[in-house]
């Protein structure tokens, strides 16, 4: 009988080892394999190719039928017209390889002016380069087209100021541009004109200069507030994105709803409309690479933390430093039919050798009643009002400027003048307000578009 | 040999080898005593680094594998409280700034800030005990933690950190907040003493929200933090003194409503210089990463 049980407990002891073992070798997962576990793989978008990564800042036609060639008409971002001629135009751009003639001067007297490409950032042509491959490299500001006596010519600028390279093309070319020109329409258009000194000086009593070419709309402009929507962020991408191991990120949950990812070396700030990410220790670094580089790299950033959606246009890319630190700032706008939306926070990103190592994104839409392109707006039904005459929005800025800075002697520079939209209301409810954006020695002054009444930068979403 | 007698020897042994693998299995904290994180040749390696860089290793530190998980905290909304309560009853005039509230009375002025740090100033200070320079440190922490705890204002689970000294013969008594015995180095609470007088009181207190212990990761090893903590400061000039390295939680202060701190090794040198490695990531911890809010 004792024996009996002796075996019986051998046996129960034979299979108990037996378990826990395999429990021990198989059962329990070690520790320091759950962060190994999280590495997934991230379906990014596939970044722009160059030539959809610059487009003009606008295109300024003149109107044929204008004998002093003062109304032109602008097309922007986000317009049909703006849209179709650009595609034209950098087709015919990549087109031009060596047909075409370099020319020293250029008889501007006997040219007709049809239209003007300006870029911000600026157009890279030539050699490995989309556009114009027959020149040599160079960064372009601005493309003149002019026509004498039936043969087409493109001057080249790098700036207003600097020598231009000025290319005088052969016939096949010419014939190309004169079709892409006879193409377009201006039926409907609003007219136009460039804004000079002494245009502004016939009602402003003060002197003032003007930086940059600006254009302000002499016809009526009807624009009407929009119902806007924030962009939609998917939080677990980005934080996939943004770390490699997410497990490591901590949650931070402010009052206001926000939340903060952080390794401890860097961050990512979620709200409802917008994100920020910051990664300092990469802030102390050099920029060894070209422009032409940093226009892919800045692409490659947009498209990858949120994607690059139809109507954001690069608006600005330049090296700047602080320090010994230099790096390059890029920075993107959202367009509703040939205006600006702007936000309080601008989709911007820093970067250099090391990386990103700043990156902010708050976006908004103009919310569609269906798929269709149609856009929403609040005052349909009510009496359409134009916006406020250019005259009277420039002297309402100038009189903003001068309560900000009373007594002050410094000449006034015209930096930049346009109507656009700025995103305001609450977060549940962004709106999109016309106004008439005026900068004037660097500070940016916001009217409402119809009331010229200002609108503050803290009550911009 | 008979069977009963080999059966009889075969049940002990396997009885033993049971009891091993259940220690193993069920016992995972002891078990992992067994597992070493730092061999002796890793130790003697971070030694040598550490004198190559002149710093002189005086601290202890585990050798063993530990594991650690985040920790959910808001600031103690209770120890505000009761401070309050207790000024309020006092009598006193209330002031408001945005991120600021005043609480004013003849003797005292404590003032809560948005983010939970509380600081109490006495006008003429609080009478401790004579001489209080040249007292034990033992006796002094005693009566200042007696003469906190009559007003009701001693938090829970608090650790004496050290006590500091300045060149005006200002004393400040640090505390830190502890959970379960493990240390909280966000939550801090000094004591600052002049002339043999309490004159002001800090106090940042959290309270633990929760543990998130599914996300349970195998902390890095001491002299791993040893090795990035010596990468980030570089060589010394003179020679530095590492006084304690201990395992524990910390983060910045937010102004949030709550957040996840990670495990930490702390790293003392000459005895007042802290520095936090995430024990997770072994990044140094600072407040610069998060975006201003």
């Amino acid at each position: 009988m004792i024996e009996q049980f002796k075996t019986l407990l051998l046996f129960i002891l034979i299979a108990l080892s037996l378990i826990l073992t395999y429990q021990l070798w198989y059962g329990q997962r070690p520790a320091e394999l759950i962060a190994d576990d999280v590495y997934e793989q991230v379906d990014l978008e596939k970044p722009r190719l160059l030539e959809e990564a610059i487009v003009p800042v606008n295109i300024v036609l003149n109107d044929p039928n204008d004998p002093d060639g003062k109304i032109k008409f602008l097309f922007s971002k986000g317009e049909t017209v703006f849209e179709q001629l650009w595609k034209n135009l950098s087709r015919f751009l990549k087109e031009i390889d060596g047909d075409f003639s370099l020319e020293q001067s250029f008889p501007a007297g006997d040219a007709l002016h049809h239209l003007t490409c300006y870029f911000d950032p600026v157009l890279p042509v030539g050699e490995n380069r989309p556009w114009l491959t027959g020149i040599s490299n160079t960064l372009i500001e601005n493309i003149k087209f002019y026509s004498i006596e039936g043969s087409y010519w493109l001057v080249l600028n790098q700036s207003e100021e600097d020598a231009a390279v000025i290319l005088s093309l052969n016939e096949n070319k010419s014939d190309l541009f004169r079709d892409l020109a006879s193409d377009l329409s201006t039926d409907d258009e609003t007219a136009y004109i460039s804004l000079t000194a002494e245009l502004i000086s016939e009602f402003l009593d003060r002197e003032m200069g003007i930086t940059t070419p600006l254009y302000v709309p002499v016809d009526e402009v009807f624009m009407e507030k929009l119902n806007l929507s924030a962009e939609n962020l998917d939080r677990d991408f980005l934080l996939r994105t943004f770390f490699i191991d997410y497990n490591l990120a901590r949650i931070i949950e402010e009052r206001d709803g926000g939340l903060i990812y952080t390794d401890g070396e860097k961050g990512l700030r979620l709200t409802n409309v917008s994100l920020e990410y910051s990664y300092p220790r990469l802030e102390d670094g050099q920029t060894s690479f070209s422009y032409h580089d940093a226009l892919f790299k800045c692409s490659n950033y947009i498209s990858y933390y949120g994607g690059w959606p139809e109507n954001l246009r690069l608006e600005k890319l330049f090296l700047t430093g602080r320090g010994r630190s230099f790096y390059y700032v890029s920075e993107w706008q959202v367009y509703h039919e040939g205006y600006p939306l702007y936000t309080g926070q601008s989709t911007r990103a820093f970067f250099n050798d090391f990386g990103l190592f700043h990156f902010t994104r708050s976006l908004f839409f103009p919310e569609k009643i269906d798929n269709d392109t149609e856009v929403q707006t609040l005052i349909q039904l009510e009496e359409r009002k134009p916006v406020a005459g250019w005259s009277e929005a420039l002297q309402e800025a100038v009189e903003v400027f001068m309560r900000w800075s009373p007594g002050t002697e410094t000449r006034l520079r015209l930096e930049a003048m346009n109507l656009s939209y700025v995103v305001t209301g609450s977060k549940a409810a962004p709106r999109g307000v016309p106004v008439w954006f005026i900068r004037i020695n660097g500070e940016n002054i916001f009217l409402e578009a119809n009331t010229l009444q200002f609108i503050s930068e803290e009550g911009i979403l | 040999m008979n069977l009963g007698r080999a059966t009889l020897i075969l049940i002990v042994a396997f009885t033993g080898l049971n009891i091993f693998l259940g220690y193993q299995l069920f016992w995972p904290d002891f078990g992992r005593l067994r597992q070493v994180a730092i061999t002796s040749d890793q130790l003697q390696a971070t030694e040598r680094m550490l004198k190559d860089n002149n710093y002189v290793l005086e601290a202890s530190f585990e050798r063993a594998k530990q594991t650690s998980f985040f920790l959910t905290v808001s600031p103690d909304r209770d120890i505000k409280n009761d401070f309050l309560d207790y000024y309020i009853k006092a009598g006193v005039r209330i002031n408001k700034t945005d991120n600021t509230t005043y609480y004013q009375s003849e003797e005292k002025t404590v003032l809560v800030h948005a983010n939970g740090l509380i600081q109490v100033f006495y006008k003429s200070g609080a009478f401790l005990i004579e001489d209080t320079l040249n007292l034990e440190i033992r006796v002094l922490k005693n009566l200042v933690e007696e003469f906190l705890n009559n007003k009701g204002l001693l938090p829970e689970e608090y650790v004496f950190d050290y006590l500091e000294i300045n060149d005006n013969n200002e004393m400040t008594i640090h505390y830190y907040q502890a959970m379960n015995g493990m240390p909280i180095y966000s939550g801090q609470f000094k004591v600052i003493i002049e002339n043999d007088h309490i004159t002001a009181i800090n106090i940042y207190w959290l309270q633990p929200v929760e543990t998130i212990p599914y996300r349970e990761m195998e902390v890095i090893s001491a002299t791993e933090a040893l090795n990035n903590l010596v990468t980030e400061l570089g060589a010394s000039t003179d020679e530095r003194t590492i006084k304690e390295i201990d395992l524990g939680y910390f983060s910045g202060e937010y102004d949030a409503e709550k957040w996840e701190i990670p495990p930490v090794w702390r790293i003392v040198l000459d005895g007042d210089q802290k520095y936090y490695i995430n024990a997770f990531t072994g990044n140094l911890e600072n407040n610069a990463v998060i975006p201003d809010q």
